[in-house]
């Protein structure tokens, strides 16, 4: 980057509205998504940027003044310009349909052209005009679903652009990342040509207490010493709702218990895995300790190996 | 890859919550709903940062920035036709893209005249 003053067409007297006004006006003039065609637009924008970054902020700037710093090595982040997204997805979900309107007389147009040109030998017309029916792109879009949505099955209804209203069926057990084809839901096709086709990526969102292994649900399960000890009968959430869990006599922090079939419904219908989590009461309580210590001291195990 | 609301207003430091609620509303950033939030991906965000331009660096008005942005727009529509009916007619035989070329500089001559 060269003088950061010049490059603004500034001198150092400027003062701080000098060198706003200044920036404003050369970036309304290199904006690249003001310039969409112009490949040099992006290089003079960055460094008119460059530059702005440098002289609005004081410090910066008096330390250049100072020639304490140079003007190279400002770091600015990559930047990817909105005109780099336009001409795909992001496109059709800006651009409105009667922007691309001017063009819809082509097919004659191109008829035109190849009338015109029928004296001098061949009769294109009908042959170009059927290569000229192109079928639209596909059109991309993600779907963030709960977690539950995902795993039972859900209708979305989706708004696009053109006031497009698409209702979406989320098949239960969609995985994260699954995509799905609406046929006909995408680009328009041109002079005729049949539409794309939206493809739909679903994007699973966690849960906070459900994980997913396969078509198995796994969540973990804290139980109190005396449940852990005596056993007991508890409700756990499943993916299908509350259900009644018996947990045995003696059960330990790391055990699993199934729920067979209350995991991802489907074909093959997944089981709910539950690890147990014994927690100790909230507060440090004198009885417990000591009825366990003497517990131990008469009993004594090694859980770290040898013992039982 | 998508980003929160929340992380948006805390990338582009000079937007805040409540404009870029305005500009959802008006229909100028379209971003995933997502519960009572959104999402926005990579071309969201480069339009974010083309309105925080707009709005900030060139200090344009809502009003100007409704005509600035639908005429970006309208330009980035014209530009993918323009693509693809370059696409067509590069993909045509070498005789039939000739004889288009002819007429269009004739076209475009006779237009220049006007």
């Amino acid at each position: 980057m060269g003088d950061p003053y010049q490059t603004l067409g500034l001198t150092k007297t400027a003062t701080d509205e000098e060198i706003r006004k200044a920036y404003r006006k050369l970036a309304k003039e290199h904006h690249p998504d003001l310039n969409p065609g112009n490949k040099q637009a992006e290089a003079r924008f960055k460094e008119i940027s460059a530059a702005y970054t440098l002289l609005s902020d004081p410090e910066k700037r008096r330390a250049f003044d100072a020639g304490e710093a140079d003007a190279s090595g400002q770091p600015q982040a990559e930047r990817r310009f909105y005109r780099d997204f336009a001409g795909g997805g992001a496109g059709f979900r800006y651009g409105r349909p009667e922007d691309l309107g001017g063009f819809e007389d082509l097919g004659g147009i191109f008829a035109d052209l190849m009338r015109g040109q029928a004296g001098a030998g061949r009769s294109t017309r009908g042959g170009a005009e059927a290569q000229f029916r192109m079928r639209g792109g596909d059109a991309q879009y993600a779907l963030p679903v709960d977690f539950l949505e995902a795993v039972n099955g859900t209708k979305k209804r989706v708004d696009l652009p053109g006031g497009k209203t698409l209702d979406i069926a989320i098949p239960a057990g969609a995985t994260d990342g699954q995509k799905l084809r609406l046929k006909g839901q995408g680009m328009p096709g041109l002079g005729g040509g049949p539409a794309g086709d939206a493809l739909i990526a679903v994007a699973v969102r966690p849960h906070p207490v459900f994980r997913r292994d396969g078509n198995d649900i796994k969540s973990v399960l804290p139980i109190t010493l005396a449940e852990a000890l005596g056993g007991g009968s508890v409700t756990v959430e499943t993916v299908a709702g509350p259900v009644s869990l018996k947990i045995p006599k003696h059960s330990n922090t790391g055990q699993a218990l199934r729920l067979r079939g209350k995991g991802v419904p489907g074909k093959v219908k997944g089981d709910h895995l539950v690890e147990l989590q014994v927690v100790l009461p909230p507060h440090p309580d004198e009885a417990l300790e000591k009825a366990v210590s003497e517990w131990e001291s008469q009993h004594p195990y090694n859980p770290r190996g040898g013992g039982r | 890859m998508t980003i929160t609301e929340a992380e948006i207003v805390v990338r582009f430091t000079r937007l805040e919550r409540h404009m870029l609620e305005r500009w959802i509303g008006a229909g100028w950033l379209k971003p995933e709903a997502s519960g009572a939030s959104y999402l926005f991906d990579e071309a969201d965000v480069a339009r974010a940062h083309l309105l925080c331009d707009l709005s900030f660096d060139m200090e344009l008005q809502e009003e100007e920035l409704a005509l600035v942005l639908s005429l970006i727009d309208r330009l980035n529509g014209t530009r993918t036709m323009l693509r693809a009916l370059t696409a067509a007619v590069k993909s045509q035989p070498a005789a039939v893209r000739d004889a288009i070329l002819a007429e269009m500089r004739a076209l475009l001559g006779a237009g220049s005249q006007t």
